[in-house]
């Protein structure tokens, strides 16, 4: 593993309504896949409580871009709500009303085999040419990275919003 | 063990509430035999006190893909705080457990697991030869293909806890 460069640094975004769990989490998974990122769930804890549901789920997705870069995308998500069930024109549904708290950090990982970090001469020579002769192509990705993590953003805002209209009281 | 091997990422899964430990360990047994690895209970430890039972138990599932090959699974469970209680569930009274359980699956692609390539000096710079330069695009392909079957392990295990985000 080499440098990683931040490229978003907490990006945050807060939702409070309706929302069901088991759709985010599919719609998450969904996002991965198409976007061809490799899916990594560092932790998941779900407790029950008096006052509801806790669910904390750390998400480290990364997609390996050329042999010595690789875009990772750090999200948090913390969801706390009760159970309600909605009155739909389908029939009963349900669903959780609560909060939704997202946290995102996305990086440019480079030299992502380890190769130029076994000798101290190597990490030199990789710190310079990051530095100085790919710097002109990291901006490139910086720019595809931004817009992929803006894309994850806005789905998980599209998918809360439409809940949210679809279901207010 | 191998020079060429290769670890999955440890990932945790948390829960604090009501589940029942039993169908828990037996979702995982038959998971890992269906999938075709040798199940094994490593260590199982269980304390008394006073705030309730702590239990803590390995399991590791293993399966030989090849005389060179081997894929192992490891699931560490730790509970604190473990008290039975009977909860109704569909009209139906049930005894299950209620704690802070803590669950980590890791894995690892195993080379040479025989140990053919320990006997000499030779033979271990040739196994570093073998899995760096000849067999690393395989094993590496096999490590991603144990990755996917460990999370298809996670999805099973936190339906058998009736998480809400599965």
């Amino acid at each position: 593993m080499g440098e990683r460069e931040i490229v978003i640094d907490k990006q945050r975004f807060t939702y409070e309504g309706y929302f069901d769990p088991k759709q985010l989490y599919a719609i998450l998974d969904e996002w991965f896949a198409d976007n061809w990122y490799d899916r990594r769930e560092k932790k998941h804890t779900e407790s029950t409580t008096k006052e509801g549901i806790l669910i904390d789920i750390e998400f480290e997705p990364w997609k390996t871009v050329t042999d010595y870069l690789r875009f990772i995308i750090k999200l948090r998500l913390q969801i706390t709500g009760k159970e309600t069930t909605i009155e739909t024109p389908t029939g009963k549904k349900r669903m959780y009303e609560g909060k939704v708290h997202g946290l995102l950090n996305a990086y440019l990982e480079t030299d992502n085999e380890g190769r130029w970090q076994s000798k101290a001469f190597f990490i030199f020579i990789s710190a310079l040419y990051d530095k100085y002769l790919y710097k002109p192509l990291t901006g490139g990705y910086q720019a595809i990275l931004k817009q992929e993590t803006n894309s994850l953003v806005n789905t998980i805002r599209g998918y809360l919003n439409v809940t949210k209209k679809g279901y207010e009281r | 063990m191998g020079a060429g091997d290769q670890g999955v990422p440890i990932s945790r899964i948390n829960h604090n509430g009501n589940y029942n430990l039993s169908k828990l360990l037996h979702t995982i047994q038959n998971w890992m035999t269906e999938e075709g690895y040798d199940f094994k209970e490593k260590t199982y430890k269980q304390k008394n006190t006073d705030e309730g039972l702590e239990i803590e138990t390995e399991i590791e599932g293993e399966r030989k893909h090849s005389a060179y090959l081997k894929f192992s699974i490891n699931v560490l469970i730790k509970i604190k705080d473990q008290n039975n209680v009977e909860i109704t569930r569909n009209g139906k009274k049930e005894t299950t457990q209620n704690g802070r359980l803590m669950l980590e699956t890791s894995g690892k692609v195993e080379s040479d697991w025989q140990k053919a390539f320990t006997k000499s000096t030779f033979l271990k710079n040739a196994n570093k030869i073998l899995d760096k330069y000849i067999l690393g695009p395989l094993i590496s392909k096999h490590q991603d293909e144990l990755y996917y079957t460990i999370i298809s392990l996670q999805k099973t295990i936190k339906k058998a806890m009736d998480f809400e985000a599965v």
